[in-house]
């Protein structure tokens, strides 16, 4: 199994998107949120299809997460997984509602979570392609709540790779007084890194 | 604030929770008297053709048919209705498309409740 991205591309990949982030998906975030946001990318890897193991933490594999799934097709190919632990998928929930959600997310409350996937994810495409000039489409969110493997092994499959590697980039954003955490996980191609990082 | 507003609205969005961020927004600001909702753009349409609305918010990005399509099939239906386009992603080949389809104007989520008002306004007003 061959790693086709150079570890400098995905230094330059990790940073590219970092910038995009800060202009766009943080002052969305912080639009809806009311409140300041921060921000960690984590880091930027290629990664074997049979170890997706490298990007799911102890944390993740035992907690039930609340995601987001949405696909970018058009000059650039990117899968985008926002996800968070299922009880504070209800707090963030219950803040864009303005009312608190006692029992499962339902209805409205999962609209709400899948709207937020569907801005961020926005955001970030704007950036590109205010950017780089890129015409990108995303799709329809698809919204549900499993345990993080069963999410991931989802979307890898729904990814459409033709490879035997993805290149994954893991970010973090946090409101900085509701203390909620919101997970990113952006999937490419590893023969899109190129495009990226012109 | 109360509404002496006699205008009907056609709220078309795939995500409940934008329906009703809109109508609070359309309703607190007294723009409207009488809502009415979709969820995709087929629905868009035919709601459309039912109701006959004085002004429409049509998402872009929906199910089964999206919001520019929508925009489209209304537009031959009847060449002047307001539609407002409402989207998340302001890339210039989207909203051009929208514009020169007849979309009277758009607005960008998230949403600046003031400036999704002033739009409306704008918009009801025109001929």
């Amino acid at each position: 199994m061959e790693i086709l991205s150079t570890s400098n591309d995905l230094q330059k990949l990790n940073s590219v998107l970092d910038s995009f982030i800060v202009q766009k998906t943080i002052p969305s975030l912080r639009s809806i949120l009311e409140e300041p946001i921060t921000h960690h990318l984590r880091n930027t890897q290629e990664i074997p299809l049979i170890n997706l193991d490298l990007i799911i933490s102890n944390l993740e594999e035992m907690n039930i997460m609340s995601a987001v799934y949405i696909k970018c097709v058009g000059d650039i190919h990117m899968g985008v997984l926002l996800y968070l632990p299922e009880e504070e998928s209800k707090t963030l929930a219950a803040k864009l509602l303005g009312k608190p959600i006692s029992s499962e997310l339902a209805g409205i409350a999962t609209s709400s979570i899948s709207e937020i996937g569907n801005i961020l994810t926005a955001s970030l495409i704007n950036a590109i392609s205010i950017d780089m000039g890129y015409k990108i489409c995303s799709s329809v969110p698809g919204y549900a709540v499993e345990f993080f493997r069963t999410l991931l092994e989802a979307v890898v499959s729904d990814f459409g790779n033709e490879f035997d590697t993805l290149v994954v980039s893991n970010v973090e954003l946090h409101g900085v007084n509701s203390g909620i955490g919101i997970h990113i996980l952006l999937i490419q191609d590893p023969s899109e890194v190129k495009k990226l990082v012109i | 604030m109360s509404t002496t507003s006699t205008v009907k609205v056609l709220i078309v969005d795939d995500a409940s929770f934008m329906r009703v961020v809109l109508k609070d927004i359309l309703v607190s600001h007294g723009l409207v008297s009488q809502i009415y909702e979709a969820g995709d753009g087929i629905a868009a349409v035919e709601a459309y053709k039912q109701f006959k609305p004085d002004i429409v918010t049509m998402d872009v990005n929906m199910p089964k048919a999206d919001g520019i399509q929508a925009l489209k099939a209304i537009m031959q239906f009847n060449p002047r209705a307001k539609i407002i386009m409402v989207t998340s992603v302001e890339q210039k080949h989207i909203v051009q498309d929208a514009i020169k389809s007849g979309a009277r104007d758009y607005v960008i989520k998230p949403f600046d409740r003031s400036n999704v008002a002033m739009v409306m306004s704008k918009v009801i007003r025109s001929k």
